[in-house]
């Protein structure tokens, strides 16, 4: 370390050391340089916007100006409150390298960083005898520092950094009058560097604003259209969601299946931002392909869950309901994946309660989870109204419980030509006041209207011959209900005027096609649904099992040969015996239809 | 909607007596039990069927293999008491002939 004895070169009491008077003309010639290059450095800060170029310009003015060898800026780093150098002209190309890659200041270190530190201008007029002079820069880079000028860079009380010429040109040292020029200099410097980085913060804002708007485009174009059809006697449905941010992490999604099935999805993906929305499109569109390949709720969810497991988005899951009304009968099918819980209320009394669910996991983290589908009979004019936290959360502000209480009342409290969901949103803004929205806000509302006209002309077997008998069964094939189709059977068959004999044959018959949708079609999975429809007309007694296929597994829908289901083939060949007529029909989002005729001919035209 | 399902020995005879509806679900007892019995080697097996009102073809298939197994140990399985609809089964599956059916157990006895 250098050690200079003889100190004390500061502003404003420094001795002004003009080694040759130049005469007045030259002066003169000087200031008027000087100041010309004053308004300059006005025109460069009003010129351009961009950092770098406004540094690199402003400083080749200053050491034209300034007549100096080299001149750097060096800017604070708020973070390690270090002083770095941003530029350095006049060095060559290796000695501005080491200084921007290796030269840090501490505030205090060196001329610049005592600058900084005190936010004073410093004039060294020769470097050999101040000891505030770094000289591990010198070391560093192989420049030699005979004379330097350091003033703060200061622009609305916030330090931003110091600017230095260093070695004038064409004299031993800096003087006074050199130290105030570069000080009026620098404070238009300091305002330039101060709009350039507003400026950049501005434009990287920008950017991301550009992102989010393309972001949240994406995910309006991810929700639902609105839907027409005939459909829509049967059900309303409403739905809002007001995303916190420019792109929320809620969703929720609704389609008509065939079979006269709507479909909803309601979910809130943890996360928000870009991230979020994408992950959020890849749920939808997966839900979209296999809500229409697999038609059990629970076999939709454990499908879509073992895809997301699957997927890179590291840490970024779901919850969500899956919700399938049968628009028909008002029979609601749905799978819960850790999603908090939804509303049900009763047209008949008003009565709102919580809907319980056998809720699993939420969807993306383990694969292969056993979400079970649950279900819920529900009359003409009940709703279901769904939600996400941020609902809850609104009127949570101290994280007690009583955010569901408060919600009930209030969908109690609504008449029946009141909007629930217009009342639920007017409320939590209400309770939220002022305070920004800090979390997304989804609702959505499903009112079953009841199956309407439209039964009669979905189903032509029962549009042909309405003074038929028929019975539908809706069942998980346990073994009691086994026994429960059986016993139906033996009464339709009764019905029907068949004998003991061919009594026995079709309750066998029927017991061995439910058999084989359980063996074959569910794997053997008891608590998959089937729908067993008998119709009695006068010349037939039919009986249709509607099986919802494979379903874990969408490779191996395919449809099964009824001659291959049992080993053997026995139960098919005992079916063969008992009935007249076998039909077989498949369908990828449907289902499997097997349909058995028993003719009864004869007894038509008695 | 188990079986109830009895086992006795008489005459040099084993005896199981089956008593409820044989299907998917039930028929699993029954092998099991038919399986046990059939591993200690009579000579004569019975199956008493007479209250049993229902069986599928699970129940026939679980029949077929025990009159394979006991076969093969040189024993003999027999069916006693089959009412309409088990008889009716055997007759659509063709195997009424196949399997030594009697009236009653007397009748598998003697």
């Amino acid at each position: 370390m250098c050690y200079y004895p003889d100190l004390t070169v500061i502003s404003g009491r420094n001795r002004i050391i003009e080694s040759t008077p130049k005469n007045e003309l030259g002066r003169l010639q000087e200031k008027v340089d000087r100041l010309s290059s004053l308004i300059e450095v006005g025109a460069i800060i009003s010129s351009s916007l961009d950092l770098d170029e406004v540094l690199r310009l402003v400083m080749a003015l200053a050491r034209k100006v300034m007549a100096a060898e080299a001149c750097s800026i060096l800017l604070l780093n708020e973070e390690t409150n270090q002083l770095e150098f941003e530029l350095t002209l006049g060095a060559e190309t290796e000695v501005r390298r080491t200084l921007k890659e290796k030269i840090r200041l501490d505030l205090g270190q060196g001329v610049a960083g005592w600058s900084a530190l005190h936010r004073e201008s410093v004039l060294v007029e020769d470097a050999r005898t101040d000891d505030r002079v770094y000289t591990g820069a010198d070391e560093a880079t192989g420049f030699r520092t005979r004379s330097l000028i350091a003033v703060p860079l200061i622009n609305k009380d916030e330090l931003i950094g110091v600017a230095e010429v260093i070695n004038p040109i064409s004299k031993d040292g800096f003087n006074q009058a050199d130290l105030e020029l570069f000080e009026t200099f620098c404070r238009q410097v300091a305002i330039a560097v101060d709009n350039a980085r507003f400026h950049q913060a501005y434009l990287a804002q920008q950017r991301l604003s550009e992102q989010l708007g393309a972001a949240a485009s994406i995910q309006r174009s991810f929700l639902p259209s609105p839907l027409n059809g005939e459909e829509e006697d049967s059900f309303h449905l409403e739905a809002v969601s007001l995303p916190a941010m420019e792109v929320g992490g809620d969703l929720y999604d609704y389609f008509m299946l065939p079979g006269r099935r709507l479909a909803v999805l309601i979910g809130d993906v943890a996360g928000k931002g870009v991230g979020a929305a994408l992950y959020m499109a890849r749920v939808v569109s997966e839900f979209r392909y296999l809500a229409r390949l697999l038609t059990d709720p629970g076999a939709v969810i454990n499908q879509l869950n073992d895809s997301l497991a699957e997927g890179t988005e590291f840490g970024m899951f779901i919850t969500g309901v899956y919700w399938l009304l049968d628009l028909d009968r008002g029979v609601v099918s749905y799978c819960n994946a850790g999603h908090i819980p939804s509303l049900l209320k009763r047209a008949e009394d008003g009565r709102v309660e919580l809907i319980e669910t056998l809720a699993g996991p939420p969807l993306g983290i383990f694969p292969e989870m056993d979400y079970k589908t649950s279900r819920l009979q529900i009359g003409p004019g009940d709703s279901i109204l769904m939600l996400t936290d941020g609902v809850i959360e609104a009127w949570d502000a101290e994280r007690a419980h009583y955010g569901y209480d408060r919600l009930i009342e209030l969908v109690r409290s609504v008449s029946g030509d009141q909007s629930t969901v217009a009342r639920i949103i007017e409320e939590v803004q209400g309770y939220v006041g002022g305070a920004e929205q800090t979390d997304d806000l989804t609702l959505l509302e499903m009112t079953w209207l009841g199956d309407g006209n439209g039964r009669q002309e979905v189903d032509p077997d029962r549009a042909e011959d309405p003074e038929g008998d028929s019975v539908e069964l809706d069942i998980s094939l346990g073994p009691r209900m086994m026994g429960v189709v059986r016993r139906v059977s033996e009464r339709m068959s009764g019905l029907a005027g068949l004998s003991t004999e061919e009594t026995n044959g079709f309750r066998l018959a029927v017991d061995e096609a439910c058999t084989n949708v359980l063996r074959h079609a569910y794997g053997g999975d008891e608590s998959r649904r089937l729908r067993i429809s008998f119709d009695l007309n006068d010349d037939r007694l039919q009986v249709k099992l509607h099986d919802f296929g494979v379903g874990f597994d969408p490779d191996r829908i395919v449809p099964h040969d009824p001659s291959a289901l049992v080993p053997g083939g026995l139960g098919f060949h005992l079916i063969r015996t008992v009935m007249d007529e076998i039909d077989y029909s498949h369908s990828a989002t449907e289902g499997n239809t097997l349909t058995l005729t028993k003719l009864l001919a004869e007894r038509g035209a008695d | 909607m188990s079986l109830d399902i009895q086992v006795e020995n008489r005459s040099g005879a084993t005896i199981i007596s089956v008593k409820g509806e044989v299907d998917l679900y039930s028929s699993p007892g029954l092998r099991q039990e038919i399986k046990r019995q059939t591993k200690k080697k009579p000579a004569v097996l019975i199956v008493e069927l007479s209250q049993v009102d229902y069986m599928d073809s699970s129940g026939v298939a679980t029949l077929v293999e025990g009159l394979k197994n006991l076969t093969r140990k040189k024993g003999s399985l027999r069916l006693a008491g089959l009412t309409e609809p088990v008889q009716q089964v055997f007759k659509f599956a063709h195997l009424d002939k196949v399997f030594d059916i009697f009236e009653d157990l007397e009748g598998a006895l003697g």
